[in-house]
């Protein structure tokens, strides 16, 4: 026959019990409750931190995208202001040249013109100084014959005059 | 032998019959006793019928679901009668406490104690119904979450059943597994134990409605707002808990009236004795109204919840708070009961 | 008939230390639950597939259920809530093996039920101070001091007996019932106890499974609500 204790009967069994509880929620706190939350947690951390790298990543490429169109941007930006440049130089450049040639054209040219003045100028006083010797031989010729010194010398005055004080003083 | 006063007189009469007959006499008045209970179931269906009748004029192409609901509600609520029923017939039909060993009072006086033990039942009838005319209705107004406002109907009406089973098992253990027939001596005390059990367990009564009440509100809840199903459910089941209080505490005390028995070890004078564990049975009745209350309280919250299932925290603290203010009358009931049991002070006054 | 619904003493220590069968019970449930956590935590991988997802399933759930019931900043409760609960439902559960529910047994629901109480109070005063922990007492109005003291009282025996008269009312009808089909199985000359098979199943879907589930559920959740009160 078992022995029986009362329906309600506290004994022994209540502090047995309440050990028991104490054991069992320290031993699944260890074994189960524990590992799996921090199991969780880790496995949640790392797709987080996987997330997180993969945004680090995906923002790096991005940035690394923008600064390189930008950089290919401001090239294209600088080549079209180099060629900008270069082709306001060459204007530039065109037309100081055909500016120098028209100046130095235009430098001969007024060269060219004095010296064919001066060369007019010498030319006549050549011609004068001709002139003048051949005056003066022909004229020696007729006073030899017909004139005294003093009439020769004052022939000899107003004929200088009149070739030209005007051609003399160009 | 000249009898000295009306309370020897009638007690020497009792025990000047036969012990079969004085059982059979008394099982009779613990059948008549338990079906009491039937007050409940009653009440309950009336309220669901009616309301299965109001949603069916409102709107009778749909109401075919909701009058199953209702229907369904209403079985349920008829339980407690049922169980009621199956205690009176094993009274009449298969009485086993004529087959006991035992005092004859004391057989005699736990067939009322059963008896008084299933009036109970009026508790969970009650509410039960209330849940079913609830349910038809949350069914009928949002025939969409007809399911699951159908489920947590259930689910109230079940935990609304607790004390109806309380009592049961009071009602069982009295008539098939006596403890106090097993007892030498104190037939007076024992029998009044007996007879004080089943009075504390008509405490159940308050939990039985209240929960019950409980159980219709998360229907309701639940068919209003069928997201907020699950904090409904949970307050109703939490505020149903708290609200079983009463109900369990009248457990305690009868379980200790027949377990425990701290009056057959005292000494003193046996009618003190016999009538403090009388005492502390009625004492156990004032539970009817915290149950009713904190039940109340819980269909209320849960009806909060469903509104608005974001405040569930601050719903449920409120709730919480006010049930533990509304079992203070329950609690003065059972330190009574204690106090009588454990410290009765009556014994030093002779 | 069986007349005695209490607790068969298995043997006894020296010393009059007796060992009820709540006690062999317990041990046994301890030791499922221990071995089973041991079996189902070990090949934890970090691709979780079959039984794992069910194990962090449930694991996750008791962190839910403690957050909601008792706020994030008491998550460090979700293991003895967790222990609770498992202990509970294995417990209640244990009547369907044919062995007493350790649950059915006043020890053992008074041993939670105190434990809990220890936690309401050694939280409360670690939480607000010895000083406004005794404050609490006082309110709403210093003359509710003696009901609030009461009502701190009677919280263990209602969570205690709660419990206890749910399991233990199941096992005492369940064990009549089996009797009078027994007894009817015999009056009609049954070769087979068909009774004994079929009738009983569903009163085990209500007394076992369903109350023992749900007043696992109830006891955890009050612990919860109240301890997480008395911190607030």
């Amino acid at each position: 026959m078992a022995v029986y204790t009362g329906l309600v009967e506290f004994g022994w069994t209540f502090i047995f019990q309440i050990i028991n509880t104490i054991i069992i929620f320290l031993v699944l706190k260890k074994i189960l409750f524990k590992p799996v939350r921090e199991f969780m947690i880790s496995r949640q951390k790392g797709i987080e931190d996987t997330i997180d790298e993969a945004d680090t990543i995906h923002n790096d490429a991005m940035a690394l995208k923008a600064e390189y169109e930008g950089k290919l941007e401001q090239i294209k930006e600088e080549g079209r202001e180099i060629i900008k440049d270069a082709r306001l130089k060459a204007d530039e450049q065109g037309r100081e040249i055909v500016k120098e040639a028209q100046d130095k054209a235009s430098s001969m040219i007024k060269h060219a013109e004095n010296e064919i003045e001066r060369e007019n100028i010498k030319a006549m006083n050549e011609l004068k100084d001709e002139i003048t010797s051949l005056a003066f031989m022909t004229a020696e010729k007729i006073l030899r014959k017909k004139l005294d010194e003093k009439e020769h010398d004052e022939l000899m005055r107003k004929f200088v005059e009149e070739v030209g004080e005007t051609e003399w003083q160009s | 032998m000249e009898y000295t006063d009306f309370f020897t007189a009638f007690i020497n009469w009792l025990l000047s019959f036969d012990k079969k007959a004085l059982i059979l006499a008394f099982s009779a008045i613990g059948a008549g006793l338990a079906m009491i209970a039937g007050i409940g179931p009653g009440v309950g269906q009336g309220y669901a019928a009616g309301i299965g009748a109001e949603v069916t004029g409102d709107n009778p192409k749909e109401s075919k679901q909701s009058i199953m609901v209702m229907l369904l509600g209403a079985g349920i609520a008829e339980t407690s009668g049922i169980l009621s029923l199956v205690i009176a017939l094993i009274l009449l039909f298969g009485n086993p406490l004529i087959n006991l060993d035992g005092d004859k009072l004391v057989l005699a006086a736990s067939a009322i104690g059963a008896g008084l033990s299933m009036i109970a039942g009026i508790g969970p009838g009650i509410g039960q119904g209330y849940a079913a005319g609830k349910g038809c209705e949350a069914s009928s107004k949002n025939p969409e979450a007809s399911k699951s406002s159908m489920l947590v109907m259930l689910l109230g009406s079940a935990v609304a059943q607790t004390s109806g089973i309380f009592s049961l098992v009071i009602a069982l253990l009295l008539m098939y597994a006596n403890p106090l027939a097993t007892i030498e001596g104190h037939q007076l005390i024992l029998a009044a134990s007996a007879i004080a059990a089943g009075l504390a367990m008509i405490a159940g009564v308050g939990p039985g409605v209240g929960q019950g009440y409980a159980a219709g509100k998360a229907a309701e809840a639940v068919g209003i707002n069928p997201e907020s199903s699950r904090g409904a459910t949970l307050v109703m089941l939490l505020g149903s808990a708290i609200a079983q209080t009463s109900g369990v505490f009248s457990l305690v005390i009868a379980l200790l009236l027949m377990y425990a028995n701290p009056l057959v070890t005292l000494e003193g004078a046996t009618i003190i004795l016999a009538a403090s564990a009388l005492g502390a049975g009625f004492a156990m009745i004032s539970g009817i109204g915290p149950g009713l209350g904190q039940g109340y309280a819980a269909g209320k919250g849960t009806e909060a919840v469903g509104l608005r299932p974001r405040l569930q925290a601050e719903v449920v603290k409120t709730m919480i708070l006010g049930q533990a203010v509304a079992q203070t009358t329950g609690i003065y009931g059972l330190i009574i009961a204690l106090v009588l049991l454990f410290a009765n002070p009556l014994l030093q006054l002779l | 008939m069986e007349t005695n619904f209490g607790p068969k003493v298995i043997f006894e220590l020296p010393g009059g230390v007796i060992i009820t069968e709540t006690v062999v019970n317990t041990w046994i449930i301890m030791g499922v639950l221990i071995i089973g956590a041991l079996i189902l935590v070990r090949n934890f991988e970090k691709k979780p597939k079959g039984v794992q997802n069910a194990v962090e399933m449930i694991v996750d759930m008791i962190y839910k259920l403690t957050e909601q019931g008792m706020g994030k900043d008491k998550l460090g409760f979700a293991p003895y809530v967790g222990t609770l609960f498992f202990y509970l439902v294995f417990a209640n559960l244990w009547g369907l093996t044919g062995f007493r529910a350790p649950t059915a047994d006043t020890n053992t629901t008074f041993a939670l039920a105190i434990i809990t109480f220890f936690m309401i109070h050694f939280f409360g005063v670690r939480k607000k101070g010895i000083l406004g922990y005794l404050k609490g007492f006082t309110e709403p109005i210093p003359f509710m001091l003696p009901l609030n003291i009461i009502s701190e009282l009677a919280t263990p025996i209602s969570l205690a007996f709660r419990l206890f008269g749910n399991i233990v009312g199941g096992l005492i009808i369940m064990s009549l019932l089996y009797g009078a089909l027994a007894g009817l199985s015999v009056k009609l000359g049954l070769p087979v106890p068909i009774f004994e098979v079929a009738i009983p199943s569903i009163f085990h879907m209500y007394f076992d499974i369903f109350a023992g589930v749900l007043q696992s559920f109830i006891f955890v959740m009050l612990t919860m609500v109240f301890v997480s009160m008395a911190m607030d």
